[in-house]
């Protein structure tokens, strides 16, 4: 029988073209793989040895000189390489724990006597007013609930006693901590320890002022009656032995001094009419 | 044996095709490590890629309890110490990778007179210098190892933390405490080191950056202190943004509602790393409202990043400027625990670790120009809540 012209052969030289171009196609799309991302990600048009901002806000890009760049790169790949050792699934230990060491450490700082803590008084960037100090510190609490101005803090007993008052406003706004229209003063009393090895706070109150006038700032002090602006203007007065407002430096108040003993709610003063 | 490669390469044929037609119609702005350049282009593949699992189970990281260290009482007591890391080591799970932030509250810079060396100003007033501190962080290692204590395969970051507020007015935040702050972290590596737990435990420093405490100007210098101090480790933004929901536009513009003057780029910088060493810090930001303004605030600030900067460095394909998210810090045990005084925590501020977390992940990955899917960094791989007693 004869054989048939050789179809079988023309279908195989037809495969064989495809083939090539296929083969070509492949390199040329490994070689723009490899380009785009093994190269940094550096594929399209604009192609550069490093990576280059966007176009559209070139006076962003911080210029580095090549030696810091080098220095930056060998200390991010030095954290990389950290970073994945730690984070990989198990945190084998590679060191015996070194127990003796560890008690030798121990017993050397326990026999280190603790040192007494430093008698309480001003800072020097404290500016005097009155009987005590101007100052400024975050109360004794991160509640975000109310912003601090500044604050007036008085040092009694030999410095054993701080008495601060912190003056300030409840947020308006607390997501972007902005003063809303009530404002206020917190009392606090810290106490020295017998041995001075450490200090607790005794007395703890939070007062408003009479009217919602803003946020309020210590402006002075006449002995321990404190002088207070608002932000609308109007002026305050703290009476700090008789723990309210008064309406004025000469306003005579007659309610009893209050007790100092454990700390006490953070209430809410009552303000004198 | 021609036949079967002959059939070897009509099976191939086609797989072969489809690689190379593939390749070819993919855009090159969809692969891995795009520049900013090719960053527009992946825009259009708006809505993003859903969530990637936090956990296995999908779930935010189990929350681990920060402390603020307020007292001598605490800070002093080796058992006390030793007992809260303890405490934080037995409530980590197996192989779970946590973060304990210690916060010292004010950093105070020696020179005035006042204290003799630089060290910290507590809570209650009380000033200790920075062998102090290294001692306290020491104690609460070695409680978190104990082998009473110590989970099998955790591993504990302990960010030793300070705030940015000057204690008193004095200029106490300073390039000089950032140095001293990096070389006590060192030392406390040094420690661990030498007792054989440099796999299970690391040590970073931290600060609670916020606008309301002080000026950009000295946050950013305590910041260029400890990232440029010889051997310095990592310093963790635990801080706020007050300010940031106003979209920052340019590096120069001030954000001006706090009483202290700070840019978009001092703010930046601060979270996403001093410029003169932009690997050197991550963030774990305060994500305290129940409405979800301030996770939106820390969006805000890492599309800024985005947008703005870029850093190019000759093998770091990963040049974005987005902050580098470690987490979430939340203040839910500490508002509860000041219920007893009235008014300590304004109802807005209370979320809990949970709700925190996923504020601030699902405002990250809602946008492709925050979502670090391309980051060689972990990424939000911590959660924490603060605490005054437990």
């Amino acid at each position: 029988m004869k054989r048939q012209p050789d179809g079988r052969q023309t279908t195989r030289g037809l495969r064989d073209v495809l083939l090539t171009i296929l083969l070509l196609a492949v390199v040329f799309a490994a070689w723009r793989f490899v380009f785009s991302s093994a190269a940094g990600g550096l594929g399209g048009p604009s192609a550069s040895p490093l990576p280059t901002a966007t176009p559209t806000v070139p006076e962003m890009l911080i210029p580095l000189p090549v030696a810091t760049a080098n220095a930056i790169s060998t200390k991010i790949a030095r954290q990389i390489v950290a970073e994945e050792t730690l984070r990989s699934p198990a945190y084998t230990p590679d060191v015996t724990p070194d127990w003796a060491r560890l008690r030798s450490d121990m017993a050397t700082r326990a026999a280190r006597p603790r040192p007494t803590q430093a008698l309480f008084s001003a800072y020097p960037a404290q500016k005097p007013a009155g009987a005590g100090w101007l100052g400024q510190m975050l109360p004794m609490f991160y509640n975000h609930g109310f912003g601090v101005t500044n604050t007036w803090s008085e040092y009694g007993a030999g410095g054993i006693l701080e008495t601060d008052v912190i003056a300030g406003a409840y947020y308006g706004d607390p997501a972007r901590a902005l003063p809303g229209p009530q404002g206020l003063v917190v009392v606090q009393v810290r106490q020295m320890d017998q041995d001075r090895l450490g200090a607790s706070m005794t007395y703890q109150k939070l007062f408003l002022t009479p009217t919602a006038s803003g946020e309020v700032t210590i402006t002075g002090a006449q002995g321990e009656r404190l002088i207070l602006q608002s932000t609308d203007g109007t002026t305050f007065y703290f009476d700090l032995p008789t723990r309210q407002f008064v309406p004025s430096l000469a306003a005579t108040v007659t309610a009893p001094p209050p007790t100092t003993g454990p700390v006490s709610p953070l209430a809410t003063g009552t303000p004198v009419p | 044996m021609h036949t079967t490669r002959r059939a070897r390469m009509r099976l191939l044929t086609p797989w072969i095709a489809l690689f190379a037609a593939l390749t070819l119609v993919t855009p090159v702005s969809a692969r891995p490590f795009m520049p900013a350049a090719s960053r527009s282009s992946a825009q259009s593949s708006w809505p993003p890629r859903a969530w990637a699992p936090i956990t296995p189970n999908g779930n935010p990281p189990p929350p681990i309890i920060s402390r603020y260290v307020g007292t001598t009482t605490l800070m002093d007591d080796s058992a006390a110490m030793s007992a809260l890391g303890c405490s934080r080591a037995q409530a980590a799970l197996a192989n779970q990778d946590i973060v304990v932030i210690l916060d010292f509250f004010y950093p105070y810079t020696g020179g005035d007179g006042k204290h003799p060396d630089d060290g910290v100003i507590l809570d209650d007033g009380s000033y200790h210098y920075l062998g102090d501190v290294e001692d306290a962080v020491d104690d609460f290692i070695q409680g978190f190892m104990a082998p009473s204590c110590y989970v099998s395969g955790s591993h504990l970051t302990v960010v030793m933390g300070v705030n940015n507020s000057n204690y008193q007015g004095g200029d106490y935040v300073t390039e000089e405490h950032g140095t001293e702050w990096a070389q006590t972290v060192n030392d406390v590596l040094w420690n661990v080191g030498t007792w054989g737990w440099a796999t299970q435990v690391t040590v970073w420093g931290g600060i609670d950056a916020e606008m309301a405490y002080n000026s950009g100007q000295a946050t950013l210098a305590w910041a260029l202190g400890f990232s440029e101090a010889e051997s310095s480790e990592w310093y963790l933004d635990f801080g706020t943004c007050e300010d940031c929901l106003t979209q920052c536009t340019s590096p120069g513009q001030s954000l001006a509602s706090t009483p202290y003057p700070w840019t978009c780029q001092q703010i930046y910088d601060v979270a996403r790393g001093e410029p003169s060493n932009p690997t050197a810090s991550r963030a774990m930001p305060e994500i305290y409202n129940t409405g979800g303004y301030n996770a939106t605030e820390w969006y805000n600030l890492s599309l800024f990043g985005h947008e703005h900067y870029t850093y190019a460095t000759p093998t770091d394909p990963y040049v974005d400027g987005a902050i580098r998210f470690s987490g979430a810090l939340t203040q839910w045990n500490a508002c509860q625990e000041d219920q007893g005084t009235l008014q300590q925590c304004d109802p807005s501020v209370e979320n809990d670790p949970n709700t925190g977390f996923d504020q601030l992940y699902s405002a990250l990955l809602a946008d492709p120009r925050t979502d670090p899917q391309n980051s060689p960094y972990p990424f939000m791989v911590w959660s924490s809540d603060m605490s005054w007693e437990k």
